[in-house]
């Protein structure tokens, strides 16, 4: 087994890693404080296949496999939590999924735009009454002639505000099934699709977060995604390689927060030393430096599992779930070894808290993780 | 126009480790990245490459990994890549090693117009390995080169010297080494690994492909040999002399002579 990246991800990591010590973390305070995401680094990333990563060339995309994806968000989350969630749910639950469910049509229409860069993506799973119970959406799509005609709230929609796209979770009447659930993809800019104000965060500001408003929107037949009634099927598949991302998304912000520690520690000094010269903020240093490689491997191992083809429900869960913890330990410890000026806003410290809480919460919380992990250890599956 | 970069691979921490018994660099499980001048060489040919269309080949002569950085070149937009690697090349000085990179270019199947290289690299900061295969290929070159425009049959560059900018026209075919580009390295699309990364990508060349005897290369080959590294212990101590210009200057010649600076 080997544990160490091939040369292929060393270079994807360093070219992600070089891209947002450039452009993402000189912007990241910026963003956060205006709430704003900033379309100049859309039009950067625009060229470099970041939208695509695992798209492949023939669509426009990058070609890279579920590990790519993980470095690449987890390096652009280090530097700006934000804009890594911006590009985690674009290329893990709204592109991905398209290729991985849609008709040739489909893709030439959505995907190919959607690799680009072009049409921004979204995923609309949670309402007001149906967040970690999918099956209580109550969004419904309508058959009428050859279109479906769909009602509902969608809320929490991150990359709302920017969307052109968006996967939108309903109920349909296609086969006669009860409950049944399926994805239709609708264009944002169609009448009768409406977007709310952006959501006042606490973290993770930088994300155009809003709720969609679907009020007798009339959508083609043809944007049905995958077959009548796949809905669910095709939210659990998605939620799992999308989970990879939201870890990626934890190591990074973790990561942040031990580089933050450790640089503070030997500038910060006091009783006339280096506050790193003190067992006590060595020990918090070191267990924040094993965190973060566990969560690391953990998560490196899912993204490596979807890439051969297993079943990764419990892995990606896994991995979720130790990350999430681990980088709001982090960031705790982080605030904590900065005292005073740690919970200032002078220092990135107190943004990475705000941002690591979320990963607790999105794409499944903690909670539901832990389910998802007992579940499949009671069916007697391999993770 | 045909361009070749030579490029090297370098510790990519400050913190560098020398190899107590070969004073030598510890490469072995060190992150490395492109010698910082030789991106901006690569940028340079690309730069020339948008303007005037062509082909770019990067070399490098170092240890098995070195191929990363020839894959991160071809990533950025090079279109062929040769590394030059077999232990008996390990070892080599600065005249060994450009020995070796000027016989790789006689020995490709065209003839470059153009050889670029970084003016230094961030390890060992010799700046001789750009100008040497230039000597040995008897070509002309400029050093510490910033800008360059293509003009006919050769080449405007533009160089910083101490106080002033030098432009130089220069015939091609050429050698430059480039060192604080005009032009801001670009960034590298992940579209542009898949190609990148395909096999065979980069070909490998040791001594058998270069034509050579191992004596003439590596260790061996070297005209000089490391005897030892170490710190110097500076003694760096200012004595300020307070008195009027006159008695002031008499006082420092009877203290640079008295250390023997001056006679």
């Amino acid at each position: 087994m080997r544990l160490e990246l091939d040369m292929k991800h060393t270079v994807i990591r360093k070219i992600a890693r070089g891209f947002a010590e450039r452009h993402l973390g000189p912007a990241a305070g910026e963003i956060d404080r205006s709430a704003r995401f900033p379309s100049d680094l859309l039009a950067k990333m625009k060229p470099l296949g970041y939208f695509g990563i695992q798209i492949p060339q023939q669509w426009a995309g990058a070609g890279l496999d579920t590990l790519a994806y993980s470095l690449v968000i987890e390096e652009f989350s280090r530097a700006c939590a934000a804009v890594g969630l911006m590009l985690s749910v674009h290329n893990s639950v709204a592109a991905y999924p398209i290729w991985r469910f849609g008709t040739e049509a489909q893709r030439q229409r959505f995907l190919r735009p959607l690799a680009r860069g072009d049409l921004v993506g979204s995923f609309c799973l949670t309402e007001p009454n149906a967040g970690s119970d999918a099956s209580a959406v109550e969004t419904c799509a309508v058959l009428d002639d050859d279109h479906f005609i769909l009602n509902g709230n969608k809320v929490f929609v991150t990359n709302g505000g920017l969307a052109g796209i968006a996967l939108v979770f309903c109920r349909t009447r296609l086969t006669g099934n009860p409950r049944e659930l399926s994805v239709i993809m609708v264009e944002t800019d169609r009448p009768g699709c409406a977007k709310g104000p952006q959501e006042e965060l606490c973290g993770m500001r930088g994300n155009p977060v809003c709720s969609f408003v679907l009020n007798d929107c009339r959508v083609p037949r043809d944007n049905l995604l995958g077959a009548p009634g796949e809905g669910l099927r095709i939210a659990l598949a998605t939620l799992d390689a999308g989970r990879i991302g939201i870890a990626s998304q934890a190591v990074g912000i973790a990561q942040a927060c031990l580089d933050a520690s450790v640089r503070y520690a030997n500038e910060r000094s006091q009783f006339r030393q280096s506050i790193g010269g003190f067992q006590a903020v060595q020990s918090k240093i070191a267990e924040m430096a094993v965190g973060v490689e566990a969560a690391r491997m953990l998560t490196y191992r899912a993204a490596a599992l979807l890439d051969k083809g297993g079943r990764v429900t419990m892995a990606s869960a896994m991995a979720k779930l130790f990350s999430s913890r681990v980088a709001v330990q982090a960031a705790t410890e982080a605030i904590q070894i900065h005292g005073g000026y740690g919970y200032t806003r002078a220092y990135p410290v107190e943004r990475y808290y705000r941002d690591a809480k979320a990963t607790e919460i999105y794409e499944g919380t903690s909670e539901i993780q832990r389910l998802v992990i007992y579940r499949e250890l009671e069916s007697g599956r391999e993770g | 126009m045909k361009i070749v970069v030579c490029m090297k691979q370098v510790p990519a921490q400050a913190d560098i480790r020398i190899d107590q018994r070969r004073w030598t660099l510890v490469r072995q499980g060190v992150p490395s990245r492109i010698n910082p001048h030789d991106l901006e060489a690569l940028e340079t040919a690309m730069t020339l490459k948008d303007r005037l269309e062509g082909e770019i080949l990067v070399m490098t002569m170092g240890p098995p990994q070195s191929e990363e950085a020839l894959r991160e070149a071809l990533a950025m937009g090079a279109d062929r890549a040769v590394l030059l690697s077999e232990p008996c090349l390990a070892g080599a000085d600065t005249l060994a090693t450009s020995f070796v990179l000027a016989t790789a270019i006689r020995r490709l199947p065209f003839r470059p117009d153009l050889i670029l290289c970084g003016a230094r690299s961030a390890d060992s900061d010799t700046g001789q390995v750009g100008p040497q295969i230039a000597e040995e290929l008897g070509l002309p070159h400029v050093a510490y080169v910033r800008e360059v425009k293509p003009c006919g049959d050769s080449l405007t560059v533009r160089r910083r010297l101490d106080r002033h900018m030098e432009t130089i026209r220069v015939r091609l075919p050429a050698l430059l080494t480039v060192a604080r580009a005009s032009t801001q390295v670009r960034e590298i699309s992940l579209r542009s690994l898949e190609g990148a990364f395909e096999e065979g990508a980069v070909e490998l060349w040791g001594v058998a492909e270069l034509g050579l005897e191992p004596h003439l290369v590596g260790r061996m080959g070297s005209a000089t040999w490391v005897r030892r590294i170490f710190q110097p212990q500076g003694d760096h101590k200012t004595r300020w002399v307070r008195q009027d210009p006159e008695q002031a200057v008499r006082e420092i010649l009877r203290a640079l002579v008295e250390r023997h600076i001056i006679d």
